[in-house]
């Protein structure tokens, strides 16, 4: 605990492994960090496990996964060693989520506005007044007309696109140190897209805070992060910033990943998937090492 | 009949609307006190088993749940009668209050008019005369609450919002009552709506089996002696006060639904 | 891990069993001692003895042998009035049961098969029903048709036939999708042929399990009325009657409320658990 103020990271994630009850393992010892004020981008395809590493930060793992190993640091904290309780306290306190869905995030028998002041109040202990002018300046930065009308309306009176301006201007208004997006974009439509990502990466820059960026989509990753991981089989392929990622990707599946992608595609080339070949052989060795690993450990 | 006429009891004597006016308040307060009883059991135990899902308590609940929805209202309270009129005896077993207890009120709402003029003796002695009638004609409504609460608790739990609230900071008792219940109740409330007339129905024998001087005993008692007139009377009030509640009901639902508020 | 798999279902099998078999050991006794009623009693239910009246049961003190649970107010013999009960309560439920079955089966099949008008007018004959409180509804009817055990029965199964139909109708209106029905009709089967031979033997499952629910509520819904008094004359011995009177006497004889009530909740916790467990064990749904 003694280094929490010298300490340089944001998040530090080491080792972390994650496993169904069953013992399939979903995370393979994935280590990660990000310093303050730093984007890293978490690139894979569905089911790489690149969500879970967020909502392990966050604690909200579905009940039936277990942790089999690793420790997670927000702020040189061990969350590990905490009580459920403080582990609670303590990430709503420096961490934020935005979230995947904008129109299931936000409860629909609820008025905006207190779904964003609530816990500022209950859980940052501010005044209701302070918490209310926060959220309208908010509310006004991420480009969205009349908020005191937003603030007394309900979602389903509101957009896909202004739901998620909402939900960012949730997550920034505490001044976390640390937001997880969750594949914030994926599910609107691709105008909104663009002007979803540039919001994000302009509050990001105003306010300095530590983004961990979930995507599916190499064109993002171009887009908002200095950093990227990129995951297969919820193993960490290349951990690299992000120019030399696209300029020299060290990784033969980070360059199928590159490949795969439409806009960084060679116009006279066509667009080509992951091969299926590269991916067995990634599943090959994968499953040499569990079974290398499970060996060991008896 | 058309000009309010429903005629005289053959056996009581009396104008049939005078009668069954006079024993409306009995039976309204007995089902609203059983509705409350009810809805406070039946929510308790809904916000209990969410909360502690997955583990033995949700089991534990759910099959006492179960348990006490397959036994009907009758059973219910003449267990009652055993446990706190001969076991345990600590409630009055028969009738509406306290015959000692002089009442000199302008309605037959003792609680209510008891509680607006401060005569808590009033007060105290109806409440404890309805209290096992009440929970009687409760507790299988209460085990339906619980049940179907529960279960949609669960799925609002699984929804975007709650985990948000979760990284918010909210504990999950908190996400339960503050997120997710206003969301799960519109299906339990639908439930509600059409179990209490069935709730008011079950007055007729629950009535009987505590003396309790309302509708439903004098409903039985016009049927045995075939007082065609007061039977009625008494059918008839009844279908106007089911009318009545399905009113309140859709009222309600709208209320709590913002999307319907908002056409 | 393999331990584990194998266990599970083992587990299982052993609870389903014990929920099947605890209600058919009760519901066994009930009957036999309903068939054998006269045989097993140890008295005459209906012989009064003012000198006997409100016996304790057989473990307290002041009681008289060949008298095990007590008598009532009027020195008649709890036990053998309630061996004696259980043959009209028994009655009650097959007859009422079946009744009710046939009657909203026949129209569930109907209604989901056939479909247009005829689901139309069944559906909303159903929904007008299903709003009235049934015991109200008990009460009322019997008091248009009369007392005694006849309009009892004819009084479950006019209030009851929603719960089949309903239920049936959704049942058939599944079943009638499938390719087996179309290839029935195909092959030149007559509709009416095709409802009964094809499609009531896959619904028949449920059928059996909504009647076990119903034999339940007939043996509640008898036993109210007897409690009220307007099932058989109050002298014959129905469990509903001995609980009114135990009911009345309550202060100075509770046994003659205690024991009767016990046998009425286990008969009907008995009747509603093999339901639910048929009901579990054949929808498709829940497998």
């Amino acid at each position: 605990m003694t280094g929490s103020h010298t300490h340089p990271n944001t998040l530090d994630v080491m080792q972390l492994g994650i496993a169904l009850p069953n013992g399939h393992r979903l995370l393979r010892d994935v280590s990660l960090s990000l310093r303050p004020g730093e984007v890293r981008a978490l690139v894979g395809e569905s089911g790489a496990g690149k969500s879970m590493i967020g909502k392990a930060v966050l604690g909200i793992l579905p009940q039936n996964l277990r942790v089999t190993g690793g420790e997670i640091l927000l702020e040189g904290q061990h969350l590990g060693a905490m009580t459920p309780w403080t582990r609670r306290k303590t990430v709503a306190q420096s961490a934020a989520l935005i979230p995947q869905d904008p129109l299931t995030a936000l409860n629909p028998a609820r008025r905006i506005g207190p779904q964003i002041t609530d816990p500022l109040v209950r859980i940052h202990g501010w005044s209701r007044a302070k918490a209310r002018d926060t959220a309208l300046a908010l509310l006004d930065r991420v480009h969205i007309r009349d908020p005191k009308r937003v603030m007394e309306s309900y979602p389903h009176e509101l957009s896909g696109g202004m739901r998620q301006r909402v939900l960012i201007a949730a997550a920034f208004a505490p001044s976390p140190r640390l937001i997880v997006a969750d594949e914030p974009t994926t599910a609107l439509d691709v105008t909104v897209q663009k002007q979803i990502l540039r919001l994000i990466r302009e509050l990001q820059q105003e306010t300095g805070t530590a983004v961990l960026f979930v995507t599916h989509d190499m064109g993002v990753v171009a887009k908002i992060s200095q950093k990227v991981t990129v995951l297969f089989a919820g193993k960490v392929m290349e951990d690299a910033p992000t120019e030399r990622i696209f300029t020299d990707p060290a990784h033969p599946y980070t360059r199928a990943l590159i490949a795969a992608t439409p806009s960084y595609a060679d116009l006279d080339r066509p667009f080509s998937p992951v091969p299926q070949t590269l991916i067995a052989e990634l599943q090959g060795a994968i499953a040499r090492d569990d079974a290398r690993h499970q060996g060991a450990a008896r | 009949m058309l000009q309010g006429d429903f005629g005289t009891s053959i056996t009581l004597r009396r104008p049939v609307d005078e009668l069954v006016l006079s024993r409306l308040p009995a039976t309204l307060e007995l089902s609203v006190m059983a509705l409350a009883i009810a809805v406070a059991l039946g929510v308790a135990i809904a916000v209990i088993g969410a909360r502690r899902r997955g583990t033995a308590t949700e089991v534990g609940l759910d099959l006492t749940s179960g348990a006490v929805l397959s036994v009907p209202d009758f059973l219910w309270g003449l267990v009652f009668v055993l446990l706190f009129g001969v076991l345990w005896p600590v409630l009055s077993i028969s009738g509406r209050i306290d015959p000692q207890i002089d009442v000199d009120f302008t309605s037959n709402f003792y609680t209510f008019e008891g509680i607006v003029r401060g005569r808590f003796d009033v007060v105290q002695s109806t409440l404890s005369h309805m209290l096992m009638p009440a929970l009687a004609l409760a507790l299988p409504l209460a085990a339906m609450i619980a049940q179907l609460l529960k279960q949609n608790l669960k799925e609002v739990l699984l929804q975007d919002y709650t985990t948000l609230a979760r990284v918010r900071g909210f504990s999950e008792t908190s996400v339960i009552l503050r997120e997710a219940l206003r969301n799960a109740l519109l299906p339990t409330l639908t439930l509600v709506g059409v179990q209490f007339t069935f709730l008011i129905g079950g007055t007729v024998i629950v009535e009987r089996i505590f003396s309790y001087e309302g509708l439903g005993n004098m409903a039985i008692d016009a049927v045995i002696n075939r007082d065609l007139p007061l039977i009625q009377g008494i059918v008839l009030l009844f279908a106007a006060l089911f009318i009545v509640i399905n009113l309140l009901v859709d009222l309600s639902y709208t209320l709590l639904n913002p999307r319907l508020r908002h056409g | 891990m393999a331990d584990i798999t194998a266990a599970a279902p083992r587990r299982r099998a052993r609870r389903l069993n014990l929920r099947l078999w605890l209600p058919l050991l009760w519901l066994g006794a009930v009957a036999l001692a309903a068939i054998f009623a006269p045989l097993v009693a140890p008295q005459d239910p209906l012989m009064q003895d003012l000198m006997l009246e409100r016996l304790p049961p057989a473990f307290m003190d002041g009681s008289e042998p060949g008298y095990w649970l007590g008598t009532d107010s009027l020195g008649r013999d709890v036990l053998s009035r309630m061996i004696h009960g259980a043959r009209i309560a028994l009655f009650v439920s097959l007859v009422a049961a079946t009744a009710t079955c046939l009657f909203g089966a026949a129209l569930g099949l109907v209604a989901g098969y056939f479909g247009g008008w005829w689901d139309r007018v069944i559906s909303r004959l159903v929904d007008i029903w299903m709003a009235f409180p049934p015991v109200l509804f008990a009460v009322l009817l019997v008091a248009v048709i009369g007392t005694g055990l006849t309009s009892v029965i004819a009084a479950i199964a006019l209030i009851d036939w929603t719960r089949f139909a309903r239920v049936i109708r959704a049942e058939t209106m599944v079943q009638a999708r499938m390719d087996y029905v179309d290839s029935a009709r195909i092959g030149g089967a007559r509709r009416l042929t095709t409802l009964i031979s094809e499609i009531l033997p896959n619904v028949l499952p449920s059928i059996i399990a909504l009647l076990m629910l119903e034999m339940g509520i007939a043996v509640i819904v008898e036993a109210i009325l007897s409690f009220v008094n307007l099932s058989i004359s109050s002298d014959d011995p129905t469990w509903g009657s001995m609980i009114a009177e135990g009911r009345n006497a309550i202060h100075f004889a509770w046994w003659v409320l205690l024991f009767p009530l016990i046998a009425l909740f286990l008969t009907v916790l008995s009747f509603s658990t093999l339901g639910e467990g048929l009901k579990q064990r054949f929808d498709p749904v829940l497998q």
